[in-house]
């Protein structure tokens, strides 16, 4: 008996097949059956026995529906009805063939088995952690259509409304309402202005300005502009950064393709850190920026459920995290009077480098701009008081303050910009120096965010780090030293005792090993301050990782992140205090064996490294 | 000869004593009732790869059979063998399905080769496109076994031209991949036994899901697709 062609070399085109040994996809299509779905036909029903089979298509399309709303469009190669196969619960939504459907059947037995290799499941892992419909009972959100991975121009919905500085307001106003559009573009000649309906509204209409009024005078100029290429997270983020609703979007050319809107990438119900952001911006008062931040985790809750990505998540929880600390500090400068001396905020370790998320701590460290007729004493106690006054606001607005004393309310973490510098020269010269590897490693992740016009940036004094090859090799050390919770048996890791007790650590457990490593990799390559994804990058360009160790590293981040969104957000939901300790009972069957392949996945990547760092100084 | 392609037809499978234990066993293994809801019935679809086209002097260079259980292909457990021809073949057969005669060199003779066939055929209704090609082939292989072939004799080209009438999309498709790319299927490798073979399969279930939705289809109804295509023709 034979294996009908074909088959067996069209499952191989296709991930997870593509990826698994073939041996196996042999096997699994020894066990194909086909069948034949007309247009019309009802695969299986929502909220049906677990399945028993997978199915992938061969030819024709499939819709998933839920409730009787389309969720998702699948076609050829495209697998379905894993998800209820692997959990062994009812299927979570209805799957109809759109058109004559041929579909390969493949009985559970053989698929699972072949699906527990690790790439099948590091494949299904991420197949489930993307499409959260998949995985949850219950009434499920409606899929945001991924607008945020996709270059910015796909976003772009009609072509620009331009005019010239010298149009009346009333003609714009004409047409923009004519196009339907919430945003028009002055063409000053090289750059770009800007007129949002916003701005008609307050500075015309309530602000009494002639409607004969050229729009010169009520645009925003030269408007903020981004390339179409550009993913649309990273549009998002700026928006979210510089408080701004509209960006022209340009072509490689540099011709306006059109304007993109805040609600053209993400969904309504997600806009709410938009209007979050203008709440904190104006808050006048301590009690109002509290107010303000009380929005802040029920945007989590609906980004989260809304479909968004757990980075894409952290990075809006971040801006907003950076908005609510300018203006707290704002608010404490304006309290404790005229400052001695400039000085700047610096955010620390996850807000620093985008990633936070509602359970992380700010951590802050000051630098100030030391002059020669500064009195230290006096500035030291000023910034105390500042910075003692910004924390409490920060606790205030929901934050935690921090456990591990990284802080602008300790001494240790105040210092004047020349003893920053010289501290620094000095852990590069002698790395052994008591504390100098922790220092090193926390300061690079830092970014000012308030303060002396963008501030002096500590991490820019890493630039220097790639050429001190022993400083290197410590703080690859030091990255090494947090090995990842799998046991010699492989069984993941859990607390042993204390209130975690039998709980698994997923930030200092899990996500730690991985940040610290890419972390390492950064500083080598020379880049400071930065994302996790952004480190693995560089520290891959650069030759210092290789791009499989990158990839494990980067999609055990992505998983343990969203694991730590998941579980927080859950805790959101049931009004308890968030934390990163997760009851490894409680995942499933599929993510705990994921997670268990990705941190010995982790782990070899440090043997790996730790291998090629030669250990003498 | 005028009873061919009806199945209720009751004629001996057992012709003398069978050659082979599998061939007595392919007798005695009957295969569904024509009532049967096709659905419910077993069928083997099978394709030959011949030397030429007629039964009394061309020879079986190459056979397979796909097996398809309650609708569903089982492309697991498909069958496919070669013959060895007694005479060289033909460049003209050749160049139709890619078998040479030194191909076929270390094949078993017509005989010997075909039992698996016989054997994966036992107990279930026989599918063909173009399907007189393979009943007088394999007929005749048979008779040697000292069998008959089991009727009805299904044919995926009546089928197809069924369905064109019923659905009014005339011309018919004229082969087996104009049939398939009709319905949307793909098509597996062309003049090979068991590309062929499962390209019929899957035309074959298409056909008859389609054309359960004019009325439902049996084993019978099916088998009478030519006669019902007739009644078109009027």
């Amino acid at each position: 008996m034979t294996v009908a062609p074909d088959i067996v070399e069209f499952l191989r085109r296709y991930p997870p097949f593509n990826e698994l040994d073939p041996m196996a996809v042999e096997h699994l299509g020894s066990a194909v059956e086909i069948e034949f779905h007309p247009a019309g036909e009802i695969i299986f029903s929502q909220g049906g026995q677990p399945m028993e089979f997978l199915r992938v298509i061969r030819a024709g399309a499939v819709e998933v529906l839920n409730d009787g709303q389309v969720l998702d469009l699948m076609g050829p190669g495209e697998m379905f009805g894993h998800a209820s196969m692997l959990s062994g619960l009812p299927t979570g939504f209805e799957a109809r063939a759109v058109e004559d459907t041929l579909t390969y059947r493949i009985p559970s037995g053989v698929a699972s088995q072949v699906l527990a290799e690790p790439r099948g499941l590091r494949y299904l892992a991420r197949l489930l952690l993307e499409d959260r419909h998949h995985l949850r009972s219950g009434p499920r959100p409606e899929i945001v259509r991924d607008q945020l991975r996709q270059p910015v121009r796909g976003a772009v919905r009609s072509s620009p409304v331009i005019c010239e500085p010298g149009t009346t307001l009333r003609e714009a106003a004409q047409r923009m309402t004519a196009a339907g559009a919430t945003a028009l573009i002055v063409d000053l000649g090289g750059s770009l202005g800007i007129v949002t309906d916003a701005d008609l509204r307050s500075r015309v209409v309530a602000g009494g300005l002639s409607s004969d009024s050229p729009v010169s005078d009520v645009m925003t100029a030269p408007a903020f502009t981004v390339p179409g290429e550009r993913p649309g997270s990273e549009v998002l983020l700026d928006m979210l950064d510089r408080g701004v609703r509209h960006f022209p979007v340009t072509s490689p050319t540099g011709r306006v393709i059109g304007i993109v809107e805040d609600h053209d990438l993400v969904a309504v119900e997600n806009r709410s850190s938009f209007s979050m952001r203008r709440a904190v911006t104006r808050a006048g008062t301590i009690e109002e920026l509290i107010q303000a931040s009380t929005m802040l985790r029920p945007a989590v809750i609906s980004m989260t459920r809304g479909g968004m990505a757990a980075l894409d998540v952290m990075s809006v929880f971040s801006v907003v995290a950076d908005a609510l600390t300018r203006r707290a500090l704002d608010l404490a400068v304006a309290q404790a009077g005229e400052a001695p001396a400039q000085f700047s905020w610096l955010a620390l370790g996850s807000q620093a480098r985008r990633e936070a998320l509602p359970s992380s701590d700010l951590d802050s460290a000051i630098a100030w701009i030391d002059e020669a007729d500064g009195d230290e004493q006096m500035i030291r106690q000023y910034l105390g008081l500042v910075a003692t006054a910004a924390t409490d606001i920060l606790v205030r607005c929901g934050f935690r303050p921090d456990e591990h004393r990284v802080s602008a309310s300790d001494p240790l973490f105040v210092r004047s910009l020349s003893s920053w510098r010289q501290e620094f020269r000095s852990f590069f010269d002698d790395p052994t120096q008591d504390k100098a590897l922790v220092i090193v490693s926390v300061l690079v992740d830092s970014r000012p965010v308030w303060g002396v016009e963008s501030g002096p940036a500590i991490a820019d004094m890493f630039q220097l780090a790639p050429s001190r090859p022993r400083l290197l090799r410590l703080l690859a050390r030091f990255a090494l030293s947090h090995k990842p919770p799998v046991g010699f048996m492989g069984g993941l890791v859990v607390e042993s005792s204390g209130e975690h007790r039998n709980r698994l650590d997923l930030k200092s457990g899990a996500m730690a090993p991985i940040t610290d490593l890419a972390r390492w990799a950064g500083i080598a390559a020379g880049v400071a301050c930065a994302s996790t994804t952004t480190r693995l990058s560089a520290g891959v360009d650069s030759g210092i990782l290789k791009a499989s160790d990158a990839l494990t590293l980067q999609d055990a981040f992505e998983l343990v992140c969203q694991l730590r969104l998941d579980h927080q957000v859950a805790q959101l939901e049931a009004g308890v205090e968030v934390d990163d300790f997760v009851d490894p009972d409680e995942l499933s069957p599929l993510i705990r064996s994921y997670l268990k392949e990705a941190f010995h996945a982790v782990a070899s990547v440090q043997r790996r490294i730790g291998n090629e760092i030669p250990w003498a100084l | 000869m005028r009873f061919r392609g009806l199945c209720d037809v009751k004629r001996p499978v057992l012709l003398r004593s069978p050659a082979t234990e599998i061939a007595l066993r392919y007798a005695r293994t009957p295969v569904a009732a024509g009532q049967t809801p096709w659905r419910l019935a077993n069928f083997c679809v099978v394709d030959l790869e011949l030397s030429g086209l007629d039964a009394r002097r061309d020879e079986i260079v190459s056979y397979a059979a796909v097996p398809i259980d309650f609708g569903r292909v089982i492309a697991g457990d498909t069958l496919y063998g070669l013959c060895q021809p007694t005479r060289p073949l033909a460049e003209r057969s050749v160049l139709v399905h890619g078998i040479r005669t030194v191909d076929v060199a270390d094949a078993l003779p017509l005989d010997e080769a075909i039992q698996p066939l016989i054997a994966a055929m036992a107990g279930r209704v026989v599918v063909a496109h173009v399907a007189w090609v393979e009943r007088s082939f394999l007929s005749r292989a048979f008779r040697r076994q000292g069998i008959r072939l089991r009727e009805p004799v299904l044919d995926t080209n009546s089928l197809g031209r069924l369905l064109a009438f019923e659905r009014e999309t005339l011309p018919p498709p004229r082969s087996l991949t104009e049939l398939a790319q009709s319905l949307n299927l793909p098509v597996h490798r062309q003049h090979n036994a068991l590309g062929d073979a499962l390209t019929t399969a899957q035309v074959f279930i298409a056909l008859a899901t389609h054309l359960d939705k004019f009325s439902l289809e049996t084993v019978r109804s099916l088998a009478r697709a030519d006669e019902r295509a007739r009644l078109y023709k009027v």
